[in-house]
Order: structure tokens, then sequence, then C-alpha cells
């Protein structure tokens, strides 16, 4: 789900990296330099988790977790996939340098989405929602995140031009293959968070609670 | 997997010697010039004319490769990354680029797809091999430091440095899990509970480490942290810090007026 170096017109990738810079700086802005290393040690754990290899049909594919960043984080996922596309470009060789706004644009909105879908679904009981009611509405969010994220991935593609929306459309089908497996595991972490740390699960603004002041 | 990205930072080169901030400020502007480009969005008159400046980029790149001393296979092997995606795009684009078709076998080929789809790989490549001299030829630290003094935002910069040390941390913490779960006979399957195991697994990870965020937040509050950002490194540019980087970028930048022109 990486768009590589080189293939995008310049326009489209220097778009990129405007609005995912400034959507960044106004997400950092809102929250206290003081927390800087509470998102940045997530941003971590997210990044490593993203390693995990799940096997699939004969071969093994890697969990893409941005609906759980979603969830957890809310608003900071998109500063956190912007630091965690730039650290897999840079350690790992994956994505592009250039493309590093790009991927976080696509990826983010998938993350908000899940984030959205998951605080709408969840709303309205105020007690302790029941198990199999709370992993499918994490499996719903995870998976719509992922299918925004699927489309506007093909979008900026398609307006690549040539035959790069081909490209995409080749892409897209593991992807939403590898949503799914996302999906699951993202419910029964979300499952497992609850009835360990509940709290973080908390539909307030500030996802992750101040406890030492 | 190797995540260290400076495990090359010791050895000693040129490039090793430039002062962080002009390497940084000249390959990355390198790179900006030499993704300033739109390979297959419009109707060209001659992609052939692209291909020579395309291998002179790529050629640069090789040689900063080089004048850094870094081990070349270990540089290529970071291409793999983005095989597949390129891989594709190499297989689609000869296959479905509209225009004019060549008969193979029984295959339409169009050869203007194909240089397209050659000329967004030679570029990718000319990209991505400026990673390791740009940022693993110095300490990572000094490297955020020298992004830092480049203007590059603070608190990015702050996330960052955090991030790329706890990803050592979780990486030993996952490794260690991995070896526990089998030690208790667990073999990963692709079935329900497998992934169960892991989102389980994923949740012990998160809990913890929202613990541990605490406890950093507490001792770095007890050690003065009020979000500014404390350095003892001192950047001093040389002549040929300077030199070395209107050398190279003179020559990105005559390479891009190659293509443009």
């Amino acid at each position: 789900m990486h768009i590589s170096d080189g293939v995008l017109p310049p326009e489209i990738w220097l778009g990129g990296y405007v609005v995912a810079g400034a959507s960044a700086a106004v997400v950092l802005r809102r929250y206290e330099e003081r927390r800087l290393p509470q998102v940045a040690v997530l941003t971590s754990l997210f990044f490593v988790c993203s390693l995990i290899h799940v096997p699939l049909g004969g071969t093994s594919v890697h969990l893409l977790l941005t609906g759980l960043m979603g969830i957890v984080l809310g608003w900071l996922s998109v500063p956190a996939l912007l630091v965690a596309l730039f650290l897999q470009t840079v350690l790992l060789g994956h994505g592009g340098l250039t493309t590093i706004g790009v991927n976080t644009v696509t990826m983010g909105a998938g993350a908000l989405t899940s984030h959205w879908i998951f605080v709408g679904l969840s709303r309205g009981h105020r007690s302790r929602p029941k198990a199999l009611k709370i992993s499918g509405v994490a499996f719903s969010a995870t998976l719509g995140g992922v299918v925004v994220s699927g489309a506007l991935f093909v979008w900026v593609l398609t307006l690549g031009g040539g035959s790069l929306g081909t490209v995409a459309g080749i892409i897209i089908i593991p992807y939403l293959a590898v949503g799914v497996l996302d999906g699951l595991v993202t419910a029964s972490t979300v499952v497992f968070l609850l009835r360990v740390k509940p709290e973080l699960l908390d539909r307030n603004p500030q996802p992750l609670p101040e406890y030492i002041e | 997997m190797h995540p260290e990205i400076d495990r090359f930072a010791h050895l000693d080169s040129l490039v090793h010697r430039w002062d962080p901030r002009w390497k940084l400020a000249c390959l990355f502007l390198l790179m900006l010039s030499m993704g300033l480009e739109r390979p297959g969005t419009r109707d060209h008159p001659s992609w052939e004319a692209d291909l020579p400046p395309a291998l002179g980029c790529l050629g640069l790149s090789i040689a900063i490769v080089l004048l850094a001393r870094l081990p070349f296979a270990v540089v290529l092997t970071r291409l793999r990354g983005v095989a597949w995606f390129l891989g594709i795009v190499l297989v689609i684009f000869p296959l479905t680029y509209p225009g004019e078709k060549i008969v193979i076998g029984f295959v339409p080929v169009s050869s203007t797809g194909f240089l397209v789809a050659l000329l967004m790989v030679l570029r990718a490549f000319s990209i991505l091999l400026l990673a390791i001299p740009a940022f693993g030829t110095s300490r990572f630290d000094v490297t955020m430091k020298a992004l830092w003094r480049l203007r590059f935002p603070a608190p990015l910069v702050q996330i960052i440095l955090f991030t790329y040390r706890y990803v050592f941390v979780y990486w030993a913490q996952l490794r260690r899990m991995l070896i526990a779960s089998r030690a208790r006979g667990f073999h990963p399957r692709p079935d329900l509970r497998t992934l169960r195991v892991a989102g389980n697994g994923l949740g012990v990870l998160l809990v913890g480490s929202i613990e541990r965020t605490q406890r950093i937040h507490g001792a770095m509050k007890c050690r003065g942290f009020f979000g500014t950002f404390r350095t003892l490194e001192e950047f001093r540019t040389r002549f040929a810090d300077v030199a070395l980087f209107s050398v190279i970028l003179g020559a990105g930048v005559l390479l891009l007026l190659w293509r443009l022109l």
C-alpha cells in the first residue's frame, strides 16, 4: 500500500506533503509538547507491530494496524503515521521519500475513518458494552478505514495518469484481503483492551490520559 | 531485519565527514529535483530522449553511495521493499499503455509503456539510493539535530527520535513474546485462533506501552524536560562542506535542466 518514489507526478506528491504537513501541524498544536514522548512510544509500538507477519494462503502478509491506530490515537494518528512512514522508508526501504506525504494522507484518512466509525457506533451505552458487540464495531471500523484508504490510494494513482489506475486495481485486491485479517486482529485486540484497560477506548477527545501532573 | 539505519555511521569517507546540515540539505534538494518529473502522465514527443538523463540521475546516486564507501550489496537489498510495486508497474504498463502496440507472440505490447515504466523504476531507484547516504552516514541523533537546525519542526524531530529509540525496545519485546509463545507450543496457522492470539498479544504490548509512557514521562519530568530540545552537539561549517554541497547540487541541477530543456 506504499506508493513508491518516481511514479507520481510532482504536483501530487508535493500536494501530499502540504496536506499531511498541515494536518500534522494542526494536530500537534492542539496537544501539549510534554506529551510528545507518549505519542512517540505508541508510534514505535505500531511501527514494530506492523512487522508481524500472519500466514495467508501459502504466503505471509504483514498487518496494517491503521484501524487500531485510529481507534486508540484518534487525531494523533496523523503525526504518528507521518513519523512511522518516514521510518519505514528510511529503515526498511518501503515506500518512498518523496511519497511520504501522499502515503500519510491515504493511510491517515483510513485511520481517522476507523476512529469516527468506532466512536459513532460505540456511542450510546454508558456501561461496558458486550464483547461480541464491541468486536463487531472494531471489525467494521477497521474495514471501513481500509476501504477508505484503499479508495484514496486508487484515486491518487489514477490521478497519476498512464496505466497507474490499473496498477492500483491489481494492488488493491490483496490489500482488501489483508484488511479483513486486520479487522479480525483489531477486533480481538479491542476486546482485550475492553477487559484490561477500558479507559484506552474512552470516547473523550484526548485519547492519552494524563496520569502524572 | 536490520533497522539500525546508522550502522554504517562509524565508517570514514568524504560523505561521513560532511557536515550533516549541508549533507541533508543537499541530498534532500537532490531528491526533490529527481522527483520533479512527470513520467507517463501526458503525451510526450520522445520518451527515448528522457532515458539518458534518467540514467544520469541513477549514476549520480550510485556515485554518492560509492563516495560514502557504503557496502553496495547492502544498499541494494533496500531496494527490495519497492520491488513488488515497481514489478507490477513494469508488467502492467507495457500491456495497458494507450497507443500503438507491437505483437510479441500473442500479446500486444506497447514499447512506449515499457519505456515509461522503465523511467519510473530508474527514478525510484535514484531517489531511494540516496536514503542511506543521507540518513546512514551520521549517528541518528546527530542527523536529527541537523534536521532541527535546518528548521524542521521540533515536535516532529522529537517524535522521530523517541520513536526510533523505542522501535528497538519493542522489537526485542516482540521477539521475546514470539519465543515464549513458541515455547508454549503455539504455531501460527491460517486460522481464527492465530489471529485472536496475535490480537491479544498486541493488546498486551499496547497496555504495557501506555504504562511505560507514563513512567518515561515521569522520569523525563524529573530530569527537567518541558518540551524543549537541548543538544550538546555543535556543527561547524568548513569550506569542504560548501564545496561538496555545490558540486553535487550543481550536478543535480544540470541533470534537471537536461531533462527539462
